[in-house]
This record gives C-alpha cells, structure tokens and sequence, in this order.
C-alpha cells in the first residue's frame, strides 16, 4: 500500500496547455523516490501540484488512502505533507530563528525543543539563529528550508532540487541527512539534478520527460541500466 | 535660532503623528500589496469615533483613542471586504483606484452623519510650558507619547507574537506562507484591522491638535502618502523615519516658504525620494 498515489495526473498553469500529462507516481511509507528527467520536464509542476499549488486538471492524487487533489497549500501540509519549493523557500526578511518558527507554524506545541532539535541536526542553523535569513548563502538558505519542513513532523517530504548550490560534499551530507530523516519514518519524493548522486541514495526512481512518465523502477536497476544512462543520465561511455 | 529649535520640536511631535497612519498604510502594502487610499476616510472615522465617544460618551481621551482604534479598523476591514477585496485580481493598479472611490463615500458617509460643522473634542485648555523658550504644550507632549505607545506597541506585536511573526511571513512570501499554514486572507484582514485602526488613532490624534471636521483625513493624507514613500512602502520602520522628515521637512520649510505652501513639502518630498531612492529610505523590496 502506498503512502502517496498520483495517477493519471494533468496539470497545467491557468490559461496555458497541459505541462503535466497522465503522469503516475507512487511513494511507499519510509521510501525514498527520486524525481529525474531534463529541464521542463515538470518535475517542479508535479511537486506544486501535490503540495496544492497547481490544482490537477484530471486524476486522482491521495496520501494515506484520502484524497488532496484541490485541498488548498496549507490543508495539503496539514495532513503531513510538507513541501519545500526550489526557490523562494525561505522568508529572507525574518531570521532564522523565526523561520524555524513559522516552518512549525501548523504545530507550535513545544516550539523552543523542536527549534533546538532542528538546530543539533543542522548546526549552521543554531551558530546563527539570529541572523536575516537573507544573509545565507545559497547552501545554507536550502539546508534552513529543510531545517523548517523538520518543523512540524513531516509523513511525506516533498524536495525540489535541495541540493541546488550546495557543494559536492554538502550535497552528499545533505542526502545522508535525508535518509536519517527516512530511518525515523518519513518518506521523502526528492528532485534532483544530480541523477547518479539520487540514484544512490534513493530506493526508486522515476524520470519525466516531457511531461510523461518516461521510466521508473528500483533505482539500482536504473543505475545499472546502460540505455538509461545513456539517454536519461548523459552517461558517454 | 530659537525659532529653528522650535520648529524641529514642532517638526519631531508632528512627525510623531504622521508615522502612525503611515505605519498604517504600510503593513496594508506590505501584506496585500496594494495602496488603500481610503485611509484618508479612516483617519476621519477615527476622529469623529474619538468625538463621539469624548464628547457626546464623555469618555476621557485615552478610551476615545481605544475606540478610534477599533471603529476605524473594522471600518477598514469592513470596507475593504465590500469594495476591493472582489477586485483584487485586477490587479494593484485597480484596486488603488477604486480605494480612492472609497476614500470618496466614507467620507461622505461621515458627513451625512456628522455635518460639516467643525467640532473639538472635549480636553482643558492647558498653558504652553516654556523650556529655554521653546513652547511646548501638552496636549502636544500627550499626543506624542500616544502616538510613540501606538507605534511601541505594533512594532511589538509584529515582532513579538506569532500572529506577528505570521504576518511579516505573508509580507515576505504569500505562497511559502501558505504553504507552511498561514492563512492569507486571515493575515490580509488583520493587516488591515491594525492599519486602519492605527488611521483612527491619528485621527483621534489630529483632532486633539486641532479640531474635528470631515476632511480632516484629505488634509494630511498627502503629508502620510509621502512619509511612507520616503521611508519605503511596505516598511514599518521606513514609515517611522518618513513620518519624522516629512513632519520636520513642513516645518522648517516655513522658514523660507509662506505657511500655506507647506503642504506642498509632500509632493516635493515624494518626487525627491523617487528620484534619489526609488525604494525608500528602508525600503528593501
Ligand atoms: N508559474 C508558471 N507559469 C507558467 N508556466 C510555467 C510555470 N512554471 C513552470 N512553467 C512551465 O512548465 C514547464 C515545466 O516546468 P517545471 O515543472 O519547472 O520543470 P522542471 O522542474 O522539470 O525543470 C516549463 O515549460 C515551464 O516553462
Ligand atoms: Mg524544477
């Protein structure tokens, strides 16, 4: 049984053509799924349009055997399921102490605990709490959003490419911070660039291309599969 | 040179007052994006609520200011429910020329009311107090300290509470916002209750400096406009500043401009702070 099931998926923005089209995905409890496939695929609009942003044209989308598909942003994140957009993730006019606080908005029981828990995990967070968040640099503005999705106990994290900016060390932290989160019971759907660095860490995969589901299955056997590296990955040799 | 160090105490209490509908205006900007012009009919709201309640209640001028507060910020909220919010997707533009229409009614509704009769509140005449000899009277000095409580006690709302917090939330980024669970719409009322209601303060505020009529608010709405374009729109601290140099700017230019021509220190002030700094003095957006 699958924690988030999206199936026959349509979506587009107002007044535009469909961007998404009859696009499936499946998300199991505790798995790890990455999202792969070119820019404009619709990685992104796949992601907005679970978390409530961009409302389905057709299909059915539910998490945990209920239905989310026209839910509004906030009733989305409140059944757990916890989006971190690419940009503009964080707010660079509150620092990050309050930001940590409104990434807890929707459960601000214990608020001082959770925020000092969040700080141990990600210990750049906590030397500068009281900083605007708009003096982070590009790598640590992605690790508070993450640091603010923590906030409320996520079911489901939604990632749009949380590596973007980050070192090839810091991005390589950042996915073994991810599969932490996952050990404690968090299933996490993860875009990312980088299609080898997912790949290793993801249990399966799926690649967009287009707006269609070009091809999914366990992400060894994708890693493995040398006509997807060829075509999907831009594997040369 | 006593008269310059009396006009900038005059200047810095009248500025006092102008930060507060400035203020205002906004965290209006700042949260819905948009300029509600009708702020000039809140300020007249406020003023007339204070009469009311101080003259015709005889309530004493501290409840008469609460009142203001809370009149003047449901009539916003109220107002802004009926005549622009359904206008909003039209786009800002839209919406600030429609605030303008409803500048034009609410104002007309308080004639209707009230006449156009000038009125004074209901406070004793009190002799000027004489320091170095610059003037200084206290219903001035009353006024002022209303005015910097008003403006201690929002800046501590929004920086101290989650409801606060929210808000600035929304200002920074409506869709993170809701995506972490703010209600926008929740916050864009609240936005609007508090300044509008700051509006009816400084009417309360005005009126205790002068008297009570309908165009009280059309009279200073320009002097506002300027202060929270000077400072920056959409900036609290910003509307503080702008309130402070528009109010100093209007005194001290009747040292070299006939009185009647101190309103005009607005305009001046706002094609000088698009040209020098498009954004404001705090302004960040
Ligand atoms: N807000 C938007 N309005 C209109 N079109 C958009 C918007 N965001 C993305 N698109 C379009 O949707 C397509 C898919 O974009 P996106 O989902 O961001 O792709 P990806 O994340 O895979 O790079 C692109 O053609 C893009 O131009
Ligand atoms: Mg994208």
């Amino acid at each position: 049984m699958s924690l988030l099931r999206a199936a026959g998926i349509s979506a587009g923005y107002s007044g535009r053509d469909d961007i998404l089209k009859d696009v499936g995905i499946e998300v199991g409890a505790c798995e790890i799924v990455a999202i792969l496939g070119p820019n404009g695929a619709g990685k992104s609009t796949l992601l907005k349009t679970i978390a409530g942003l961009v409302t389905p044209r057709s299909g059915t989308l539910d998490f945990d055997g209920r239905s989310i598909a026209g839910l509004t942003p906030r009733d989305v994140s409140r059944r757990g399921v916890v989006f971190v957009p690419q940009e503009a993730n964080v707010f660079p006019s509150l620092t990050i102490q309050e930001n940590l606080e409104i990434g807890g908005y929707l459960d601000r029981k214990e608020m001082k605990a959770r925020v000092a828990e969040v700080c141990e995990r990600i210990p750049v967070l906590s030397e500068r709490r009281r900083a605007k968040a708009r003096t982070l640099s590009g790598g640590e503005r992605q690790l508070l959003a993450m640091g603010m999705a923590l906030m409320v106990g996520p079911r489901i994290l939604l990632l749009d490419e949380p590596t973007a900016g980050l070192s090839p060390l810091a991005a390589e932290t950042l996915f073994r911070m991810i599969k932490l989160i996952r050990d404690t019971g968090v299933a996490v759907t993860i875009v990312e660039q980088n299609a080898i660095l997912a790949l290793n860490n993801a249990d399966r995969a799926y690649i967009l291309v287009d707006g269609r589901n070009a091809r999914s299955g366990p992400a060894r056997d994708m890693l493995e599969d040398r006509e997807i590296r060829r075509v999907f990955l831009g594997d040369v040799d | 040179m006593l008269q310059v160090f009396q006009l900038l105490v005059n200047g810095v209490m009248a500025g006092a007052i102008l930060a507060v509908p400035a203020i205002g205006f906004n965290i209006v900007f700042a949260v819905l994006q948009i300029s509600n012009f009708s702020i000039a009919a809140l300020i007249a709201v406020g003023a007339y609520a204070g009469y009311t309640a101080n003259v015709l209640l005889g309530l004493p001028p501290l409840l008469a200011i609460l009142a203001a507060f809370l009149i003047s910020g449901a009539a916003g909220v109220a107002s802004d429910r009926l005549a622009l919010r359904p206008l909003r997707g039209y786009g800002a533009i839209a919406v600030a020329i429609a605030s303008l229409a409803l500048n034009m009614v609410l104002e007309n509704i308080v004639r209707f009311i009230f006449g156009n009769d000038v009125r004074s509140l209901d406070v004793p005449m009190m002799r000027d107090w004489i320091f170095e000899g610059i003037h200084v009277g206290p219903q001035a000095v009353f006024n002022f300290l209303v005015a910097i409580a008003a403006m201690v006690a929002l800046f501590s709302l929004l920086s101290f509470t989650t409801v606060g917090r929210a808000m600035r939330a929304v200002a920074d980024n409506p869709t993170l916002a809701n995506i972490k669970g703010i209600d926008p719409e929740k916050m864009a009322r609240l936005a609007v209750f508090l300044g509008m209601g700051m509006a009816g303060i400084a009417g309360v505020l005005l009126a205790l400096d002068t008297a009570v009529d309908p165009t009280i608010g059309m009279r200073v709405v320009l002097s506002v406009f300027a202060a929270a374009v000077l400072g920056g729109l959409g900036s609290i601290p910003g509307a503080v500043v702008g309130g402070l140099l528009i109010g100093l700017a209007e005194q001290l230019s009747t040292l070299v401009v006939p009185v009647a021509y101190s309103s005009a220190i607005g305009f001046a002030a706002i094609i000088l702070a698009l040209l020098l700094f498009p954004r404001g003095i705090l302004g960040d957006r």
